[in-house]
């Protein structure tokens, strides 16, 4: 009820917050904000980031990679607000925000627009374990006389325990640690925020990482037990207990708080008021006899000496390193010439505090151009104590013939022993050959180089001289396909080529065709006949005249009607084209009879007129047939 | 006429004159000879903004930068120069000793990319887009019969080829068109606002691959993967127009 209640006065806190929001900038400029709901979740669990505009402009929120966040759009929306007479807009973007491992994360100052929001700070809790801060059960408590509510706690007070390999310790060394909570039997509990170190003697890693969950038995009582396997660092020299803090929410159990309600249900189930489900803790939260209490847990007391290092035999290559080591080195490829770059790589492998194994490997020297080192911590096991570093530092030889890489020395404090080690690579021999480059360079120099006379003097600063400034220029390096005409060149080709395969496809179609073919063909004999007809005007050849005439004629309407060209005369034609036009065509075909048959002829005046009338047909026949 | 003639005469003597505003390459080539090296770079630079990018005049100006100490710049040049001129031994070396100077490791590029950079992008993009247009003329070709028909297989088969060829060139050489040289060293930020915080740093003649940029800031990734935004003041685009 009560998370209930702080949930209400979030939902009561927000929506004064936008009343403010929404009041304050009347008249000004536009002002971004950005909330977050809940600021504390869990892993498995999402917050909602609100970025709201107020004012009359909106901009897209940069939104900065937090390691560890994961920040997707989850959708925008915008309202319009009147206050006294001000009409403005409200932009507002939500972001849902996810973690992929428990501790408090910071989102920095997000760019919107010119300005830059806050940074906004979310506190993820492990998963499960419900850190938004919830608390129950306080009716309860108050219901219940403080004797009995101290002893409750008593009772199911969890206990802490911290196993360490030895209690004696060297600053710098790393030791295995497990640090074991010890939940009893019975009572339900809630961690609320991970297992932290506190003090400033010790380091401990590996805390963030999920407990296992055992059952142990100590003495007669049964205890649900967390372990975590971490590793502890020693940071200064002295005598320090190991200091570790988890905050944990109980449900306690109360002797003696049955409520009216549960003594009706012993009524009704019999004369066992504890049954099975009355023993869950949630039933005894309905009924009011669990409280919640939240306690910060601590280990017993374990006490650790911590030594200084000592300074006597202290190499003077030593960087801090504590633990068990060993080196080895290897350069690849193991040959090569002159100004090629090799890669010279030192392994550092062994237990102890490899974030510490620094080495300064290798240095120039004459036969050697070496450069800045590259360095790489893999972890053998969980706990990141054992593993190893490797040094990676690309190397260059300045010189030809059988060089020599140096080895590389390591110094390293073991505190099995309480001396100090020093450990070294066998230095590597390697065959250096004359730089084919160099001569590469000296040949494309020769043919490039400036005039005699007017070169400059390089030979001291070994860089390959000024060459005659000759060939192409322009004015842009940016690359061809960023160029607007670009994707025009890549398109036309493919557009040409369309369309010519669509034209010869649709040509050859059509010249295979058997219908277009005839239509081809009978416009063909048409133009022929067409062209007939007028020589036989020229020589006054009458029949001749006719006949090609009919021909045409016949040839037109055929193609029109689809029929063979001998089926068109003067019958057909009455049949088919009714009126003047008809009529008109008829007298064509029955004078072409006369005059091929009956040896009519009008006389070239009126052969004329016969081709005017032909030709008008002609133009008329489509629309006619 | 008159008028004319005149505006004539007047363009031609704006030529002249704006042409004898550009110094002559020759006279930074002599200030670089007497080891005046500022005027040299002056020069070159005006006559870069004139004429063009040339991959000579690119290798000069490095060359005169190096000699003046300032190995970023250099380092640009250098990049550009062979940008246009991928092949030249010269520049490499020169390239080389700009890095070294600058306290760079060389570059490791693997053996697919180096084979890849013998040619420049843009020869592949030709070669590609010539690929291209012989494919669709052969499938013109396919659309007869005969001669033409029997030249389109072989047409199609070497075109596709070329394509493939130069496409997977130029896609293994794609990031090199977002390459970027440092010119000042500057920090990394998580954002692009002065108010972020710093998440890594740049050393000045380092090469970056740019990814975004937004309101003055370049979003860069390193060439051990680190990424952040970085001031556009700071990171110089080597593929760019003159501006």
């Amino acid at each position: 009820m009560a998370w209930q209640r702080h949930r209400c006065w979030r939902v009561i806190a927000t929506r004064i917050a936008w009343l403010v929001l929404a009041a304050g900038p009347v008249g000004a400029a536009t002002r971004f904000s950005v909330t977050i709901d809940p600021p504390n979740f869990d892993v498995n669990e999402s917050a909602e980031l609100t970025i709201t505009a107020t004012g009359d402009e909106d901009a897209v929120p940069i939104i900065p990679h937090v390691p560890g966040l994961v920040i997707n759009p989850d959708g925008q929306s915008s309202s319009i607000q009147q206050i006294n007479g001000t009409v403005r807009a409200i932009f507002a973007r939500t972001y849902r925000v996810t973690a992929s491992h428990e501790g408090t994360f910071t989102i920095p100052p997000i760019q919107v627009g010119s300005t830059t929001t806050a940074p906004v700070t979310i506190h993820v809790g492990v998963a499960g374990t419900g850190s938004h801060g919830r608390s129950g059960g306080d009716a309860a408590a108050d219901r219940v006389p403080p004797a009995d509510l101290a002893a409750a706690t008593r009772a199911a007070m969890p206990m802490m325990k911290v196993v360490l390999p030895r209690s004696r310790l060297f600053v710098g060394e790393l030791v295995p640690i497990q640090i074991k909570a010890y939940f009893r039997e019975g009572v339900s509990a809630r961690l609320e925020g991970p297992l932290a170190a506190a003090g400033d003697a010790f380091t401990v890693s590996g805390l963030d990482k999920r407990p296992t969950q055992t059952q142990e038995e100590v003495g007669t009582v049964a205890y649900t037990v967390l372990t975590w396997t971490s590793v502890l660092g020693a940071l200064k020299s002295g005598d320090y207990s190991v200091g570790l803090e988890l905050p944990v929410t109980l449900n306690i159990q109360l002797p003696g708080t049955d409520s009216d309600m549960e003594a009706r249900l012993r009524t009704l189930f019999g004369t066992s008021a504890r049954g099975a489900f009355m023993d869950d803790s949630n039933f005894g939260n309905l009924f009011g006899r669990v409280v919640q209490k939240t306690v910060t847990l601590k280990p017993d007391a374990t006490q650790v000496s911590v030594l200084p290092l000592p300074v006597d035999g202290r190499p003077a290559d030593f960087a801090g390193a504590v633990g068990q080591f060993q080196v080895a080195s290897e350069l690849t490829p193991t040959a090569g010439a002159v100004g090629d770059p090799l890669t010279f790589k030192f392994t550092v492998t062994g237990k102890g505090n490899l974030a510490r194994v620094s080495s300064d490997a290798l240095r120039d020297s004459a036969q050697w151009r070496v450069y800045r080192s590259d360095s790489k911590v893999t972890a053998d096991d969980d706990t990141g104590l054992q593993g190893f570093k490797t040094f990676t530092q690309p190397v260059v030889p300045l010189q030809a013939g059988q060089l020599t890489l140096p080895g590389v020395a390591f110094s390293y404090f073991d505190p099995e022993t309480a001396h100090y080690v020093t450990r070294a690579t066998q230095p590597i021999r390697v065959t250096v050959t004359p730089g084919a480059a160099a001569a590469q360079v000296a040949s494309s120099l020769h043919s490039a180089s400036l005039p005699a006379g007017g070169g400059p003097a390089m030979e001291g600063d070994a860089l390959a001289p000024d060459v005659v400034v000759t060939g192409e220029r322009t004015a842009t390096l940016e690359p061809l396909i960023w160029r607007p005409w670009f994707a025009g060149s890549v398109l036309a080709p493919v557009l040409l080529m369309l369309a010519a395969v669509t034209l010869i496809r649709r040509h050859q179609s059509r010249s295979g065709d058997p219908a277009l073919m005839l239509h081809a063909a009978r416009l063909a004999a048409v133009k022929i006949n067409l062209e007939s007809m007028a020589a036989a005007l020229n020589r006054g050849d009458t029949p001749a005249f006719f006949t090609a005439a009919r021909h045409a004629l016949q040839e037109r309407l055929a193609d029109l009607w689809q029929v063979a060209a001998e089926l068109v005369d003067a019958k057909l034609v009455a049949a088919r084209v009714p009126g003047e036009a008809g009529a008109e065509l008829q007298a064509i075909f029955a004078m072409a009879e006369k005059a091929t048959y009956a040896g009519e002829n009008p006389g070239p005046q009126a052969l004329q007129e016969w081709q005017r009338r032909v030709l008008t047909q002609m133009d008329r026949l489509e629309a006619i047939a | 006429m008159r008028g004319i003639t005149g505006m004539v005469l007047l363009l031609l003597f704006a030529a002249w004159l704006a042409r004898a505003e550009v110094p002559s390459i020759a006279a930074a080539e002599r200030a670089a000879a007497a080891g005046d090296y500022h005027t040299a770079v002056q020069d070159y630079e005006q006559a870069l903004r004139a004429r063009g990018f040339s991959a000579p005049l690119l290798f000069n100006l490095g060359n005169a930068w190096l000699r003046l100490g300032k190995s970023a710049p250099a380092i640009l040049a250098y990049e550009r120069a062979l940008v246009m001129e991928p092949g030249s031994a010269a520049i490499k070396a020169n390239l080389a000793a700009a890095q070294q100077r600058a306290g760079l490791a060389p570059p490791v590029v693997g053996p697919w990319l180096a084979a890849a950079r013998y040619f420049t992008f843009d020869t592949y993009v030709w070669a590609g887009l010539a690929a291209v247009w012989l494919l669709c003329l052969a499938l013109v070709l396919l659309c007869f019969s005969g001669t033409a028909r029997r030249f389109a297989r072989p047409l199609i088969l070497v075109a596709a080829l070329a394509l493939c060829v130069s496409t997977d060139a130029a896609a293994l050489c794609w990031t090199d068109l977002y390459r970027a040289v440092v010119q000042e060293p500057t920090v990394l930020q998580v954002a692009p606002a002065a108010s972020a915080s710093a998440n890594g740093s740049l050393r000045a003649g380092e090469v970056v691959w740019i990814q975004d940029r937004y309101a003055g800031y370049e979003f860069v990734r390193t060439s051990d993967g680190h990424t952040g935004w970085a001031s556009a003041a700071a990171v110089v685009a080597i593929r760019t127009a003159l501006r």
